[in-house]
């Protein structure tokens, strides 16, 4: 900030003395909103991360947003592999798997279906094809509780009740809409003379995309792993409904371990449970993040 | 190399006719121009050819066989597109070998391929590169690799050249000329700029709203259009038109240009064909390119002289248009770039009169 503020005074075009320190105060403003508004976003999380490394004794006795004096890294070791959720005591880890054994499968091939749904609609139009993206989109906005009856006796009749099958098999189908959406989206940029260039080499139908379009799409590939990534991951409306006992998943087990019964409140435990079970879509942002704000804004610009 | 034929093929998208009725043919070894403004088939047309869209009528022949109904790739045809369309994730090379490998060639065979292409086409530095990392030209090159390497019986472009910037869009042009000479395949090409189809083409088939209006030699095309539309597209700047009667006049045949507050201007026509005894006393258009309206030299016979005043004097190096006033339209003659002419000047020119072109008013139609 100081170093703009100082260039602009050193030209000898710049304008009178009043403007750059009408600068200076607006921009101090900014940054102190935007900095207000960060600690507002982060003060959530402090209070885990401080909260899970206190000891119950320290909890008791001092406020939340205090630093805590002595670390105890021993509370997350006892929520991921010991800690009592509901009868089985074997800690988040199970829960933590399961997790990941439904949400993997149904990130890549909802992910995977998306490119080619979007694939066929962008560069193979056909009558009604247009009709038929419309009514895909239409089912991103069925709200989940519409349908969680129906969607339980139907899991039910085809043998898939309080199975990992399932669920991910619930996932890859309500995410259809959204990863059609963005794969479609991204296609209809693609100039259409490269997919009649191919057709005229030789290439067929999946050839043009295994070999030209998916590879041309990989900030929308990311962008919608880690969308879906997200919405799986975070689920709890579905996963609660549709597993119970030992396949739930953390999300569910996480609420479980909450309402567990337990001699003293162990807050330490429950925020290290949460921080557990939140650290899988934390690190994916981390990782991919700037893909997803390329991606987004991919096809805005012409690079 | 082949050759190609189209009978009275049309094609319509639900009511809009884009192509009418057209047929030609391109003979083993032609380079056929399709040339035509915006919006009048031509890319429809090369479409069709390339089954990229289906016919709705009529028949497409690529050597005496019928392949209406074969697929693209089974045509044995190559395309170059306006905007490459070279594969964005692929390097040159991948780029040029992909039909290969689609259709399974074995690796020596494509390297060999590959190897004669980037040769003739000179880009084997490029090879490792993506297109992104390419100029246009270089791009340009690529895209007619990819379509060489195939050695297709037919070369199909689609406006190849618009992309280009106007100096290496003339070098381009030569290029393509002379890979054409050097491997005489047949070629079909699409471009709205009539200079690019007078250049380039053994035969010119010049479009408007989906109908073939004239398909011949560029010569011809440019010398006996057929009718005022191909007279006015073909040609920079376009043929002059002028109001006139078929008169006869001397024992010999003529017309009579209107003029504003002068008697109307007698131009003979020694060389005139019998059928224009047909329309003696009848209104006519009198057409006249450019280039045939020359400034007269002194001594020289008189022929069918213009006086004129001129209006507007543009030199472009080579040579000078004058614009001036004849009755009620306006005209354009090119003279010689050394002719030391200046606005309100009064200028003489000679009509060739052998070149000249008449039409039919109402239809348009060459006479």
């Amino acid at each position: 900030m100081a170093e703009a503020v100082s260039v602009s005074n050193e030209g000898s075009w710049a304008p009178a003395v009043a403007r750059p320190r009408r600068l200076r105060v607006g921009r101090v403003l900014l940054y102190a909103v935007l900095a207000l508004f960060a600690l507002y976003y982060l003060a959530p999380l402090y209070v885990m991360v401080a909260t899970s490394l206190k000891s119950p004794e320290e909890l008791r006795e001092a406020s939340i947003f205090v630093l805590p004096h002595t670390a105890q890294f021993d509370t997350w070791r006892h929520a991921w592999s010991e800690v009592c959720i509901s009868v089985n005591c074997g800690g988040m880890r199970p829960y933590f798997f399961n997790s990941l054994v439904v949400v993997i499968p149904a990130v890549l091939i909802s992910t995977l279906i998306g490119a080619i749904n979007g694939y066929a609609l962008a560069a193979w139009q056909f009558p009604g094809s247009n009709l038929l993206f419309g009514l895909m989109l239409f089912s991103c906005f069925i709200p989940f509780q519409a349908i969680i009856l129906p969607l339980a006796q139907l899991l039910g009749v085809v043998g898939l009740a309080s199975t990992g099958t399932g669920l991910a098999l619930t996932y890859i189908i309500y995410g259809l809409g959204f990863t059609t959406l963005f794969f479609r989206n991204f296609y209809v940029t693609v100039p259409r003379e490269l997919v009649r260039a191919a057709t005229i080499d030789g290439a067929g139908f999946f050839s043009i995309f295994w070999h030209i379009m998916l590879p041309i799409s990989l900030p929308t590939i990311v962008v919608t792993l880690i969308w879906q990534f997200t919405q799986i991951w975070n689920d709890f409306l579905f996963a609660v409904t549709l597993t119970n006992g030992a396949g739930q998943t953390a999300t569910v087990a996480l609420g479980n371990l909450v309402k567990t019964s337990q001699a003293t409140k162990r807050y330490d435990v429950e925020m290290a449970a949460a921080i557990i079970t939140g650290l899988p879509t934390l690190l994916v942002f981390l990782l991919a993040g700037k893909y997803f704000v390329r991606g987004l804004t991919a096809g805005a610009v012409k690079g | 190399m082949a050759s190609l034929d189209l009978i009275g093929v049309s094609k319509s998208y639900g009511r809009a006719e884009a192509v009418r009725n057209v047929s030609l043919s391109v003979g083993d070894g032609e380079f056929l121009v399709l040339v035509g403004p915006s919006g009048c088939g031509k890319s429809t047309l090369l479409n069709l050819i390339a089954g990229l869209e289906h016919a709705s009528s009529g028949e497409i022949r690529i050597d005496a066989r019928r392949v209406n109904e074969v697929h693209p790739k089974d045509r044995d045809i190559a395309m170059v597109f306006q905007s490459y369309a070279l594969y964005p994730n692929m390097t040159v090379e991948r780029n040029i070998t992909f039909g290969l490998r689609a259709r399974g060639v074995p690796k020596e065979a494509r390297d060999e391929a590959l190897r004669k292409v980037a040769t003739i086409l000179q880009i084997e530095p490029l090879l490792d590169r993506k297109p992104a990392q390419l100029s246009g030209g270089q791009r340009q090159r690529v895209a007619m690799g990819r379509a060489m390497v195939r050695d297709p019986s037919i070369f199909l472009f689609d406006e190849p050249l618009s992309n280009l910037d106007a100096k290496l869009r003339l070098e381009m042009r030569t290029e393509i000329k002379r890979l054409h000479q050097r491997l005489g395949t047949s070629a079909v090409y699409v471009t709205h700029d009539q200079i690019e189809a007078m250049t380039l083409a053994t035969r010119i088939a010049v479009m408007r709203d989906g109908v073939l209006q004239q398909c011949a030699e560029p010569h011809t095309v440019f010398e006996s259009p057929a009718n005022m539309f191909v007279a006015d597209f073909i040609g920079s700047p376009p043929m002059n038109f002028v109001p006139a009667t078929v008169v006869q006049q001397d024992g010999g045949l003529g017309v009579h240009l209107a003029r504003n507050g002068e008697p109307a201007l007698y131009v003979p026509l020694p060389q005139a064909p019998g059928r224009y005894a047909d329309w003696l006393g009848r209104e006519v258009v009198f057409g006249v390119r450019p280039e045939h309206l020359a400034a007269v030299r002194p001594g020289e016979a008189e022929r069918a002289v213009l006086d004129c005043r001129i209006d507007v004097v543009e030199p472009t190096g080579t040579d000078t248009m004058v614009f001036f006033e004849l009755g009620t339209v306006e005209m354009v003659a090119r003279i010689d770039a050394h002719a030391a002419v200046r606005p309100g000047e009064v200028l003489r020119l000679a009509i060739d009169a052998a070149r000249t072109s008449l039409f039919d008013p109402r239809t348009g139609q060459r006479i």
